[in-house]
């Protein structure tokens, strides 16, 4: 469950939309652009206008067995932050050493931290992580945190500069020393890292994440948790066929353009991103947590009855991301992973409407709905 | 395979093991309890040989190994498809031919720990009151779960046989161990929800087999699933068409595998296959939740008859 309500949310608005669009006959980017007046989302209708496959999308009625849609939708969500999030950095033993108690399930939190670091000191430190006797980290959940820990880390990452500033004036005795690009540059050349690591005393600092310029949604922290005052937002173009003799649907192609400021990871943020697609086009065509209607025991127990997209059922997915900076936000990143998803869900609903005039108003967008609806 | 089938005689009760893909998930969720009969330890069983006089699979061959094989494939391709595109590669990379056979069904409250259904000794069946959104189509036993062996079902349209070896203290005097049973035989007429199969406590799976391939003959295998793949079908369709014969076999929608002779008379007698796929759908009984199944029946049989034309 990502982004908990949000794509069941944005299916009911944004195929409501795409029905307004229709029922107008209107272009449904030209309808949204009408009152949409995020400046973060502009550049990405552009990008999206420009997409062969939206341009060139197939359009009017079909009637063989296999027809093909192509569908949009948008989303916004808020950020999270976890204010305590606290980031250690030390200098030991010849080893830069970065520490914080958060867990990694995958989502890339220990490379966001030794990226953010390595972009301050030119130097990326060994990670440690998932240890609740650690200072305090983000937990995984929410889209909280790259948005958390990028800027503790850098905060640490700088403290640890100005310590190594210090040092290299009073015990190397060099003028205006400054730490970057993996070595300290001063007045007539340069210390090397390698030298620093082992000249250097024992440093350890504690960054931690402030808070954004303007302050929280809500003025106080609730369970460690503060809602950020922007939001993420996105854009989903789905491409479907339609088997409409055994009533299936299936994604052959996924266009994903998010705004979530800076990129801390770019390859781990597009990584997100296509999780978030694979996982969308599963709320919208498989998964459903099924009730017996008289024991009410849920009757879907594993992932053979509770259906989850394969990767036979994911397609290509090419991502966008806005470029539009958010400098209010301390360390310019928010989250991104549960607002490209928010929108996948009714993507896919406007696809297969494109696809066969039939609306779907319900999920998943099973067989016995499909061949229900396009035979009505 | 003598002293396996001695030793499972001589115990109550007791599951027989080859992939384990299906026990152990029952073992794992509690719904299975019994005594575990390993076949790992039994030599044999485990080759597979392509002769004039047709093929014989060992029951410990896997489901892999049947879906890559060339001669198979060659001379059977149907059977061939339906090993190659049943359920993963992990799986069919584990999973047994015998096994495949043998397995229970995929039934959300038989698999439930917590639900006391038909198969499991209960009153009634919980799907057919309940949740049946995949069962039944062809409404032929008070258990509605459908069977669950995709291989089952190829070998009702190749005609294939089953050997099954009897523990010597059951079998009569005189009654050899190993016995060949037709399909029809081996799957038994359905009509206890208890049992998926004829198969007698102590009886094992030791073989499968084919007879000779029919010269000129074109056979396809067509799964309808929601998901590309890792799915249990909605309806699974083999189809053989040669001069002067025809073959249609469904699984997923009655408690066994079903040869439609109606289907196979009607493309003898020159019917086209859209008529043959509407011909496919008499007599089908659905429940309130299945009705959609018989649209999938008919476009399955329509797409496999499609793919022989």
């Amino acid at each position: 469950m990502r982004a908990p309500g949000g794509p069941a949310a944005f299916f009911a608005l944004e195929c409501a939309i795409d029905e307004l669009a229709h029922a107008l006959g209107k272009d449904p980017v030209a309808l949204r652009r009408a009152w949409d007046d995020s400046p973060f989302r502009a550049e990405l209708w552009d990008w999206v206008e420009a997409l062969p496959a939206w341009k060139d999308r197939p359009r009017g009625a079909q009637t063989g067995r296999f027809r093909r849609g192509v569908g949009l939708a948008m989303a916004s969500w808020f950020y999270i932050i976890e204010p305590s999030t606290q980031v250690k950095l030390r200098l030991e033993n010849g080893e830069l050493v970065a520490e914080t108690g958060s867990q990694d399930i995958g989502n890339g939190g220990r490379s966001v931290v030794a990226r953010a670091v390595e972009g301050i000191l030119g130097i990326a430190p060994r990670v440690v992580y998932g240890d609740s006797d650690l200072v305090h980290g983000p937990l995984c959940g929410g889209s909280r945190g790259t948005a958390s820990l990028a800027p503790a880390a850098e905060d640490a990452a700088r403290q640890l500069a100005a310590e190594l500033e210090r040092w290299a004036a009073r015990v190397r005795r060099v003028r205006n020393p400054e730490v970057g690009g993996g070595a300290i540059a001063h007045a007539k050349g340069s210390i090397a890292w390698d030298e620093v690591l082992k000249e250097a005393p024992r440093i350890e600092v504690v960054g931690r994440r402030k808070a954004d310029r303007g302050g929280w949604y809500l003025p106080m922290v609730i369970g460690g948790t503060a809602f950020g005052r922007q939001l993420g937002v996105a854009i989903a173009v789905t491409e479907v066929e339609v088997d409409t003799r055994i009533g299936r649907v299936r994604a052959t192609g996924a266009w994903s353009a998010v705004s979530a400021g800076r990129i801390v990871t770019p390859e781990l943020a597009r990584s997100q991103v296509q999780g978030s697609v694979v996982q969308g086009i599963g709320y919208a065509l498989y998964e459903e947590r099924r009730f017996c209607p008289r024991s009410h025991r849920m009757i879907t127990r594993g992932l053979e009855d509770y259906r989850v997209a394969g990767i036979g059922d994911s397609p290509p997915v090419e991502v966008f991301f806005g470029t539009r900076e958010r400098p209010e936000v301390e360390g310019g990143a928010i989250g991104l992973a549960e607002v490209a998803t928010a929108p996948l869900c009714a993507s896919v609903g406007n696809a297969v409407f494109a696809a066969t005039g039939w609306r779907p108003t319900d999920i998943p967008i099973r067989p016995e709905r499909v061949l229900a609806g396009v035979r009505a | 395979v003598i002293k396996f089938v001695t030793t499972l005689a001589e115990v109550s009760d007791g599951e027989v093991r080859a992939g384990g893909t299906d026990l152990s998930e029952r073992r794992r969720s509690g719904v299975a309890a019994t005594d575990v009969y390993d076949l790992r330890d039994v030599a044999g069983l485990d080759t597979l040989v392509v002769d004039g006089s047709g093929a014989r699979i060992g029951a410990k061959v896997t489901v892999a190994a049947v879906g890559s094989h060339a001669q198979v494939m060659g001379g059977w391709r149907g059977f061939g498809m339906a090993a190659a595109g049943l359920a993963t590669p992990q799986i069919r990379n584990v999973a047994t031919v015998g096994g495949n056979l043998a397995q229970r069904p995929r039934c959300w409250y038989f698999r439930d720990p917590g639900s006391v259904c038909l198969k499991k000794g209960g009153g009634e069946c919980l799907a057919r009151a309940g949740d049946h959104l995949y069962h039944a189509v062809f409404d032929l036993s008070p258990c509605v779960a459908v069977h669950a062996s995709t291989l089952a079902c190829a070998l009702l349209a190749y005609d294939g046989s089953v050997v099954v070896y009897r523990p010597p203290l059951l079998a009569p005097p005189r009654v050899k161990r190993a016995e060949v049973r037709s399909m029809a035989e081996f799957l038994g007429d359905g009509r206890d929800p208890q049992e998926e199969n004829a198969l007698e406590d102590g009886d094992l799976v030791t073989e499968v087999r084919l007879g000779a391939p029919v010269a000129g003959e074109k056979a396809t295998y067509y799964r309808a699933i929601a998901r590309a793949r890792a799915e249990w079908p909605l309806v699974e369709v083999v189809a053989r068409r040669w001069d002067g014969g025809a073959r249609v076999a469904v699984g997923g929608v009655a408690n066994v595998p079903l040869r439609l002779e109606n289907v196979e008379r009607a493309i003898m007698a020159g019917a086209s296959a859209t008529e043959a796929a509407e011909i496919a759908t008499q007599g089908a009984t659905p429940l309130p939740m299945t009705r959609y199944k018989v649209d999938v029946l008919r476009g399955a049989v329509l797409t496999a008859l499609e793919e022989l034309a």
